[in-house]
């Protein structure tokens, strides 16, 4: 008999977050991806003999958790050095990590609709995966801008998703909703695409004029009538990160107002991780390597949005603002 | 000169550390399990082994790159007194005490310690 020659993994190829993934079923957010990989794939697997997506509660010591507004745990991620990162969603669902993020298992909970559990691997668990694969991943909505990625930084509630989808309206591409994952290759700091879809709060989609939301892209599913989850076409290569902006309210400012920090508070930018429960060495210096990076090559800046100012009056400032200073960078 | 050290977080030692003055002429190595990378404003320095994050003003960054690259706080100081045009008796005071500041928190190891 022959041995056989190593072939590429078999299943469904698509990208997130900087990985190469393979699946054996199409997955939300994933779209396949048609030309040659750029590297060692993360193989997605999915279980299903488990109803109630697993009793994994034991196992490792739990490093990060979640609780929701009603104080139930939202989210619990355990981590033990053989079996690797677990994470827990009730009543969605539980997902296995390899300690080197080269396999991933989806347990879904029955009950849990498709839709669900898929977002929670793209929104939580590739994440941490391109963690483990070497990424280092930011807390940052962005948009691609003139052959930039532009990351948009703030906490839960500063208008990161409102602002991107409203710069996709002003003619941006989209390149992530709410994690941002970059590596330095040749000593360039890079951005890479995360998954195609966004989150979409109703507030806004009711701001919209008629049909914007549609131009968007296509309403996947809608959580308890205050957000929906929309498939966007995304910028489908990695882009040299262009510029930073954290999404400030901004009380004193009648308008939205730009302050370039030349000497960006390194605990700032530390702080600013999408991903807490990956503590190795090699994280940890990657993740100080990443944030030096974009203190000494990225222009960062403070946006000062008031209240009265709507996404699209502060989308429009954005543009206006990274078109400006990619100009001038230019010449 | 101004050499600040801050650390992040509780649980470490008062930098109010003795004056290492056997550490003249000492070898210092910056450990495999210590990292640090320059911000605009100031040098992080960072622990594996804990987790743990300082941070160093400009003039005690180049100070930590400087023992880092010679090896030793004689011919730091040498370098860093070119540098800052200052005689290499202050600036070497100025490293003995930051060498014992950062071998307290376990961020440079001094491997010889030789009286003058």
């Amino acid at each position: 008999m022959t041995p056989e020659a190593p072939t590429a993994a078999r299943g469904i190829r698509s990208n997130a977050f900087g990985i190469e993934l393979v699946s054996e079923t199409e997955l939300i957010g994933l779209p396949a991806s048609l030309g040659p990989p750029a590297g060692p794939a993360t193989r997605i697997e999915v279980d299903e003999s488990n109803p109630l997506g697993g009793d994994l509660s034991a196992e490792g010591e739990e490093v990060r958790f979640v609780y929701d507004l009603e104080g139930r745990k939202a989210l619990s991620i355990r981590f033990s050095e053989n079996c690797g990162y677990l994470l827990t969603l009730p009543s969605i669902g539980s997902y296995r990590v390899q300690p080197d993020g080269l396999a991933v298992t989806c347990i879904p909970e029955q009950r849990a609709p498709a839709w669900k559990w898929q977002r929670a691997l793209v929104n939580q668990v590739l994440p941490l995966t391109a963690t483990l694969r070497g990424f280092e991943v930011l807390h940052a909505g962005a948009v691609a801008i003139e052959g930039h990625a532009v990351a948009l930084v703030g906490h839960p509630g500063a208008g990161k998703s409102s602002t991107t989808l409203n710069l996709l309206l002003g003619g941006a591409g989209f390149f992530t909703d709410d994690a941002l994952a970059l590596k330095r290759v040749d000593g360039q700091l890079m951005g890479y695409p995360g998954a195609a879809v966004s989150n979409f709060p109703r507030t806004e989609r009711e701001l919209m004029e008629p049909g914007a939301p549609e131009r968007l892209g296509v309403t996947i599913a809608d959580e308890k009538g205050y957000k929906s989850l929309l498939a966007i076409e995304r910028e489908p290569a990695p882009l040299p990160l262009g510029a930073v902006y954290f999404l400030r309210r901004g009380r004193d400012v009648a308008r939205a107002t730009f302050e370039p920090l030349e000497d960006p508070d390194p605990t700032m930018l530390l702080g600013s991780s999408y991903v807490l429960s990956v503590r190795s060495p090699v994280r940890l210096a990657n993740q100080l390597d990443v944030c030096a990076a974009i203190a000494n090559q990225t222009p960062v800046f403070d946006l000062l949005i008031p209240n009265t100012v709507t996404a699209r009056e502060s989308a429009r400032a954005l543009m206006a603002h990274v078109t400006s200073l990619l100009a001038q960078e230019r010449s | 000169m101004r050499v600040d050290m801050t650390s992040v977080g509780d649980g470490f030692p008062d930098k109010t550390s003795k004056d290492s003055s056997d550490g003249r002429e000492g070898t210092v190595r910056v450990p495999d399990h210590v990292v640090y990378r320059s911000f605009p404003g100031e040098t992080v320095v960072l622990n594996l082994n804990t987790g743990r994050y300082h941070g160093l003003n400009p003039v005690a960054g180049r100070m930590i790159e400087a023992l880092s690259e010679t090896g030793s706080i004689e011919k730091a100081a040498a370098v860093l007194a070119t540098e800052y045009d200052q005689s290499e008796e202050r600036i070497g005071g100025d490293l003995r005490r930051l060498c014992a500041d950062l071998a307290e928190r376990g961020l440079i190891e001094m491997l010889a310690h030789r009286d003058a």
